[in-house]
């Protein structure tokens, strides 16, 4: 049972969205643009930041979902998000998102746990302001995202099934508030 | 000094918004309508 009367039985942040459409909006408008918009981190990867940050935050509903949607975009390597999620640094993905994932763990600690070595490391494996500065945007959106949706208590399905159309959902139609 | 070429001087989070207008402009419609927006019972210098 959520803490405050948000409609029945919806899932997760989309409940909390239609108790209060007029916050929803620009929430979901920074979803959309910091995961679909053009990128030189592809979608699969911007989900995998969200989904390790909502997971180290234990906000289960948001690690299911994005890893669900993540799992969907990385449509040819299916083990990738599972295996960052167990251990990131035993996982195959690129040094560059080794090095972009230490980041965004840092910010879900604290902003100031990032260091100019964390930032060293990312631009040695060529990571661009751009991709630095959306790394460190979705993590702290996310942290948001994250006490937003367990600060009310609202309903997280326990269901697998679920998550894995909700992530295909997300994949093909992206961020766009309830009606 | 930020961590990366924000390309302006502005200070604290107009920093990063001016950068990255398209985030920049979801984040100030959050602020706008959680701080300012009148059509609230808690007063703007209660949310503030």
């Amino acid at each position: 049972m959520a803490h405050i009367n948000v409609p029945e039985g919806v899932p997760g942040i989309r409940s909390l969205v239609m108790f209060r459409p007029e916050t929803g909006k620009p929430l979901y408008e920074l979803a959309q643009v910091l995961l679909r918009r053009e990128s030189t981190l592809s979608e699969a990867e911007r989900e995998l930041i969200a989904a390790y940050v909502s997971k180290r935050n234990d906000t289960m509903f948001c690690m299911m979902s994005h890893a669900a949607a993540s799992r969907a975009l990385f449509c040819n390597d299916k083990t990738i998000v599972d295996d960052v999620l167990k251990d990131m640094h035993q996982s195959n993905i690129s040094n560059k998102m080794k090095a972009l994932l230490n980041i965004a763990g840092k910010v879900q600690i604290l902003g100031k746990e990032v260091t100019q070595q964390d930032v060293d490391a990312a631009k040695n494996e060529d990571a661009t302001d751009k991709e630095i500065h959306d790394t460190v945007l979705i993590a702290a959106a996310f942290s948001m995202f994250n006490r937003y949706v367990d600060g009310l208590a609202s309903f997280t399905p326990t269901d697998e099934k679920e998550y894995e159309a909700m992530g295909i959902r997300m994949a093909a139609k992206g961020y766009v508030p309830p009606k | 000094m930020a961590f990366i070429n924000l390309e302006n001087d502005l200070p604290g989070i107009r920093g990063p918004m001016q950068y990255s207008p398209e985030t920049g402009k979801a984040l100030n419609e959050l602020a706008e309508i959680l701080l300012h927006d009148d059509n609230n019972t808690l007063s703007r210098g209660e949310r503030e």
